[in-house]
């Protein structure tokens, strides 16, 4: 038997939720995949083209609902990190450290899918604008997140400094929301007035984009903590 | 708590004290500021406008800053220091408010003499608004102070840890140093301070969050 | 009680350096802890110093949970460890004065002089703590340890590395501590001076309490075969 204690993978939190994220298996993969296919093709064809940006237009479909999701694992690598502080269970060190691969992902998509829009929209790739700036700033802070944890030798170490890291890192995401409104300058619209197609099949996009956050967050949530399990036998 | 205020002085009057007698952090952050700024202006195109006078500042403060957190928590660690102090039955969240506060007041002078050989050497100008100017860069200071003091600590002195103080430090102050940049050049221009509410939300935060954390995070 | 501890565990470095270590120290007792290098001396009375936190079981201080206690358990209480915990920039007297204020003693200045008489650093109370030899700098850290007059002493090997003036002024604190009924807890791996200083030794072996035993009737290789003193037990090993 692995040591026990704090550094095991276990206690009832960790085991609770190792059994939970066995959910994400083929039958869940299997009806993300079937959304993202029906989404597919209502964005091809059940909404309207654009008058001035034409079809690259569509690419808002993807951005929006993945820019709401990016909220999800940055908020799980705070909630993971302050629950870490307070009990120092391992299993909450894993949990961070999965949602903050996905954060990378999510804000990486929102960032590229940005970029392709706003040289459509604007002519330029990139404007320092502040929504556009906090929006990188985020993505630096979960990129060094990641780059970070290898370089720390001792894992209890590790987790704390992640810990804290994560913790900080979210108080960024009301700065982002709130300097687009303290900004008028601002290139980036705050809100949108849109057609109702529209709207409907942003809204359905939602539902797959945030299983693929969860599910993504889940999945290397297990190989993290089955990593961990095995070091420990070894 | 009572004794707080009076802890905080006799700590933070401790870090100057040794300061004034070593020079351990002053010299190498100034240095250190005033070299960003030559290179920068070695490389050319130097803007001098109010916002590109708050950019440049900001570089040559983030540099400094790192450089000077390091220090002060190196002395710390020195022989154990810190573990004497806290062993004593001083709250341990006033510890880290007086090693923030010394880390500004050293900041804050670094400011200043890096403004100053910024203004002779570039003739950076920065508009009628000093105050205000020197005020935003001031509240953006603040937080970044916190930050590091903060980091400085809990990354621990162990060896391979050094350079990661810079990593963790300048995204978590990327956004204080954003809105403080902006609300600075808007206000040497003479114009309203957009985001100084956000920047002063972003000090407590910080501020609070390492007075509350330090003592469950602190490498000793 | 002075000291209870029940199931504390410890992990330093990612290693389990303490496991399920109990004991209970009275007020007014004198206890060796005793154990081979890496057995969790040190670790262990860094938790009694509320300098590490425990992972697990529980410790008492004074009657009242570390962790809630907090402030006033650190100042009834006072720690010698390897390190000095002295500023290095700073003179003896200063740095005696500045620990006197944290420890909120009455007249800082007055005590700062009346220690560096005790340990007998006249000649050097004006030099900063980082040019001392280490036997100096060990007797300022044994003034440091008891600015505060602490009802608990704890000591990491106190006698390691020490000259004999150094090894006199602890002798001193340590008797007069025990005339005053004061507790002491501290660790050694001289099995002789154990036996001989303390009323009861607590032997840790690979982070475990493995011996508690009044020290009346022991010998020095009994307590050897025992706490497996030299044989650098590996801790952790068996995870």
């Amino acid at each position: 038997m692995a040591a026990s204690g704090v550094e095991a993978g276990g206690g009832t939190g960790g085991a609770l939720l190792r059994r939970w994220a066995g959910v994400f298996g083929p039958v869940y993969w299997g009806l993300t995949g079937l959304l993202v296919v029906v989404g597919l093709v209502l964005v091809a064809f059940f909404t309207p083209v654009e008058a001035e940006m034409g079809a690259v237009q569509k690419i808002f479909y993807f951005h929006l609902p993945v820019a709401v999701a990016a909220f999800v694992p940055c908020f799980v690598v705070f909630a993971a990190g302050a629950v870490y502080l307070w009990h120092r269970s391992a299993w909450c060190d894993d949990l961070a450290h999965a949602a903050a691969e996905v954060a990378v992902l999510f804000c990486s998509v929102v960032l590229l899918t940005g970029m392709i829009w706003a040289k459509e929209a604007w002519g330029q790739w990139w404007t320092w604008s502040p929504r556009l700036t906090l929006s990188l700033v985020l993505w630096l802070l979960y990129v060094v997140y990641v780059v970070v944890r290898p370089l720390i030798g001792s894992p209890q170490r590790r987790a704390v400094v992640c810990a804290v890291y994560g913790v900080m890192a979210f108080l960024d995401v009301p700065l982002v929301y709130f300097s687009v409104r303290l900004m008028p300058e601002d290139i980036h619209p705050g809100r949108v007035d849109l057609a109702p197609a529209m709207v409907r099949v942003l809204l359905f996009w939602m539902v797959p984009v945030g299983l693929l956050c969860v599910g993504f967050i889940g999945a290397r949530y297990r190989q993290l903590s089955v990593g961990r399990e095995c070091g420990e036998s070894a | 708590m009572m004794r707080a205020p009076a802890d905080i002085l006799v700590l933070a009057w401790k870090d100057l004290r040794l300061e004034g007698r070593a020079r351990a952090a002053l010299p190498t952050m100034v240095v250190g500021g005033v070299l960003f700024l030559v290179v920068l202006a070695m490389g050319g195109g130097v803007d001098r406008s109010g916002e590109g006078a708050a950019t440049i500042l900001w570089g040559a403060l983030l540099v400094a800053a790192v450089l000077g957190v390091e220090r002060g928590m190196a002395i710390e660690r020195e022989g154990g220091a810190l573990a004497g102090v806290l062993l004593t039955p001083v709250d341990r969240g006033v510890v880290f408010l007086a090693k923030f506060a010394a880390n500004l007041t050293l900041l804050a002078v670094t400011a200043l003499a890096v403004s100053a050989v910024g203004m002779v050497l570039f003739g950076l100008g920065i508009g009628g608004g000093t105050a205000g100017f020197a005020g935003a860069i001031g509240l953006g200071l603040v937080g970044v102070a916190a930050v590091g003091t903060l980091f400085a600590a809990v990354l621990g002195g162990g060896a391979g840890r050094r350079g990661l103080l810079v990593l963790l430090v300048l995204p978590l102050c990327a956004p204080v140093v954003v809105v403080s940049g902006r609300a600075a050049a808007a206000l040497a221009a003479g114009g309203g301070g957009p985001g100084l509410g956000v920047l002063v939300a972003f000090d407590v935060v910080y501020v609070v969050g390492g007075w509350l954390a330090f003592e469950h995070v602190v490498d000793l | 009680m002075v000291i209870e501890a029940s199931g504390l565990g410890a992990w330093v470095g990612g290693r389990e350096v303490l496991r399920g270590v109990c004991m209970a120290v009275r007020e007014g007792e004198c206890v060796a802890l005793l154990g081979a290098n890496g057995a969790g001396k040190t670790t262990l009375l860094r938790v009694l110093a509320t300098l590490l936190r425990t992972e697990g079981g529980e410790l008492r201080l004074f009657g009242v949970r570390a962790d809630r206690a907090g402030a006033s358990a650190r100042a009834r209480l006072g720690l010698l460890g390897h390190e000095p915990m002295l500023y290095a920039g700073l003179t003896v007297r200063e740095n005696l004065e500045l620990f006197g204020r944290l420890y909120r003693v009455a007249a800082p200045a007055r005590r700062a002089a009346e220690l560096i008489d005790m340990v007998e650093l006249g000649e050097v109370a004006d030099t900063r703590a980082g040019s001392l030899s280490r036997g100096m700098a060990q007797r300022a850290a044994i003034a440091r340890a008891v600015v505060h007059e602490p009802e608990l002493l704890l000591a990491d090997e106190p006698w390691t590395g020490l000259d004999g003036a150094a090894s006199g002024a602890f002798g001193a604190v340590l008797a007069r501590w025990r005339e005053l009924g004061r507790t002491v807890v501290l660790s050694t791996h001289d099995l002789g001076q154990a036996l001989g200083l303390a009323g009861r030794v607590v032997g840790l072996r690979g982070g475990q309490v493995v011996l508690d035993a009044p020290s009346e009737g022991l010998t020095a290789a009994g307590l050897a075969a025992a706490v497996g003193s030299g044989s650098g037990v590996a801790v952790g090993a068996a995870g």
